[in-house]
């Protein structure tokens, strides 16, 4: 892993679900997937320790759901992106992982590669890789 | 029993929903005063349809009373008084005899209650009559004076004033005619007949009236009035009725609606998530054979079998859904069956099972489908939260009651561990422990962190 790569942390109560996500992650070759958390509480945690550059957090979650995590998260870490993952589009629950500090929200059920599509944008907004010209940032735009 | 955690259930029943039986409630709420005074009003119909027919009783009661009196009365002048004077010379037109008879019909005889008398042979010739001018003459009897005298038997009829025999007594109005038959000295039969002005039948009549209208009255009164209160308790014994029955439909629509939630929740935590990895495993494949020239067969190979095993996993969890949605028919196929194809998910699932019941257990279909619901409730437990190796569903028969025990040897919780589950919305023991509340059975959970859990189900039979 070198520090161009956009370095992702999956954040989701089912094991599957985040198995599912890493392989679509891997994917992607400027991406690397560098931790994993079942719930809020404990994406808190590694995202301390790790320094993501995006989160993809579910938003329903036992302990601490996405929004609150998400949150907590940008308190601490505002280069962070988090990309919310919902199960369902209701206006509210978009707007509030908005409200919360996401950077984007993707349903968990659409077409993998739109999921792809929203994890390269979002990481051209990542400060850490824009400071450094990541060619990933910069050459496979949205 | 492993001790930590015991979960012994209350038999008293669940206390109502105060929140969401309100609506019930008022949709089966009767009222008090509505059901007292509907019930007023059917008792006053019937008390006006008592007293209707009472009063029609006791009027035609008082009638024949004031008949019979009038018979009496008849029968008593002409046994005492007329009888003994009815010589011989009487019946020749003796005028001697004739005046002793006068005089003693006179003075003891005609009153205010007889206003005339007749003496009648067989034939219709007027033996006597305070009336002289009708004394010697002919008239032919009526019906009932023939039957009078061929029954021996005092009888009575109304007087018909347009009779030429009847002429002189025209001036009283109606009259009763009683008629009793007498023998003279010699033997000769005789009809004594007197006139008795209607005034004095009704004022008899009025007499037997008087004196049975106020009991009457205060009987029907009583009548009504006594069923108030009766109406009252039994209004009151409806509402409580429907109270009970309305809380109980809210219960049922309460617990319908947690059943679909926790049906919904299983739906999203379960095959919606195996079939979200199915969808993102997919595409991740195809992302990569569309970037990469040189396909990893391995790779693909095992993102593949990933993807079967999680849409496997959703086909499962569906079918188990389904059973809990439509229970199999415990009476045609037998608890036996039925616990054994809700034992093969717990085996897809990777757990050793064992079941062990008596052939036959002769149990009331309530008693079957609670040991069911509860076989399945814990077994779905063990599958979801356990981590057990083995499940063991034993079911006994006792003289008086049946028992069921799912045994795992799974991780275990605690008390914590109960509540927190809870908290997070797993239902589907509380959905449990009111059933079996409400069908009066006992259930109790030991378990203890890292020693498996036993679910204890006993239900009298």
């Amino acid at each position: 892993m070198s520090d161009l790569d956009v370095r992702v942390v999956i954040v989701d109560d089912h094991a599957v679900v985040r198995r599912g996500l890493r392989e679509l992650v891997r994917t992607l070759p400027e991406c690397v997937p560098i931790g994993e958390a079942g719930n809020g509480e404990e994406a808190i945690r590694v995202v301390d320790e790790l320094h993501p550059d995006i989160v993809l957090m579910d938003i329903s979650m036992p302990v601490m759901d996405g929004v609150e995590a998400t949150r907590a998260i940008m308190a601490r870490h505002p280069d962070t992106r988090v990309i919310m993952l919902t199960s369902d589009s209701a206006e509210s629950r978009v707007f509030g992982a908005l409200e919360a500090g996401a950077a984007a929200y993707v349903l968990k059920d659409t077409e993998p590669d739109r999921i792809l599509l929203r994890i390269r944008s979002t990481a051209k907004t990542v400060p850490r890789l824009l400071a450094l010209g990541s060619p990933g940032v910069d050459a496979q735009g949205e | 029993m492993l001790g930590a955690v015991t979960a012994r259930l209350p038999h008293a029943s669940l206390p109502a929903r105060g929140r969401s039986a309100a609506p019930a409630q008022r949709s089966e709420a009767v009222s008090v005063p509505r059901e007292v005074l509907k019930f007023s009003a059917a008792g006053l119909v019937a008390a006006i349809a008592v007293a209707g027919g009472s009063f029609w009783a006791v009027s035609h009661a008082a009638t024949a009373e004031a008949i019979n009196t009038a018979q009496v009365v008849t029968q008593l002048d002409g046994t005492a008084v007329v009888q003994p004077l009815l010589s011989a010379k009487v019946l020749a037109g003796d005028a001697r005899a004739l005046a002793a008879l006068d005089a003693a019909v006179r003075t003891r005889v005609l009153s205010s209650r007889v206003v005339r008398v007749k003496i009648w042979t067989e034939a219709g010739r007027v033996v006597y009559s305070d009336a002289t001018a009708l004394i010697g003459q002919t008239y032919a009897l009526g019906d009932e004076e023939l039957n009078a005298f061929s029954a021996g038997t005092v009888a009575s009829d109304d007087s018909d004033l347009n009779k030429p025999e009847n002429r002189f007594e025209r001036s009283y109005g109606s009259l009763l005619e009683v008629y009793l038959p007498v023998r003279a000295a010699n033997g000769t039969r005789l009809l004594f007949e007197t006139y008795q002005p209607d005034a004095a039948i009704a004022a008899d009549r009025n007499r037997v009236w008087g004196g049975l209208l106020p009991p009457l009255l205060a009987g029907i009164s009583a009548f009504f009035i006594l069923q108030i209160p009766l109406s009252l308790r039994l209004a009151r014994r409806l509402e409580r009725s429907g109270r009970d029955r309305a809380a109980l439909l809210q219960r049922a629509i309460d617990s319908s609606e947690r059943e679909r939630h926790r049906v919904a929740a299983d739906l999203h935590d379960g095959p919606v998530q195996n079939l979200t990895a199915v969808s993102i495993s997919l595409g991740a494949m195809a992302a990569t054979l569309d970037r990469e020239e040189s396909v990893d067969r391995a790779q693909v190979s095992a993102g593949i079998t990933t993807a079967s095993t999680e849409a496997r996993n959703a086909i499962r969890e569906l079918r188990s859904l389904m059973i809990e949605i439509a229970p199999p028919d415990l009476e045609t196929g037998g608890l036996g069956d039925a616990l054994q194809r809700l034992l093969a998910s717990a085996r897809e699932a990777g757990l050793r099972t064992d079941v062990h019941m008596p052939e036959r257990l002769d149990l009331p279909p309530d008693a079957t489908s609670l040991l069911y619901r509860a076989a399945q409730e814990s077994v779905r437990n063990v599958i979801k939260h356990a981590r057990a190796t083995s499940v063991t569903v034993t079911v006994m028969r006792t003289a008086h009651a049946v028992t069921l025990d799912v045994v795992d040897d799974g991780c275990g919780f605690d008390a914590q561990g109960l509540r927190r589950r809870r908290s997070e919305g797993h239902v589907g023991m509380a959905l449990l422990e009111e059933r079996v509340s409400e069908a009066g059975a006992h259930m109790r959970v030991d378990s203890a962190p890292g020693e498996g859990t036993t679910v204890h189900l006993s239900i009298d039979v």
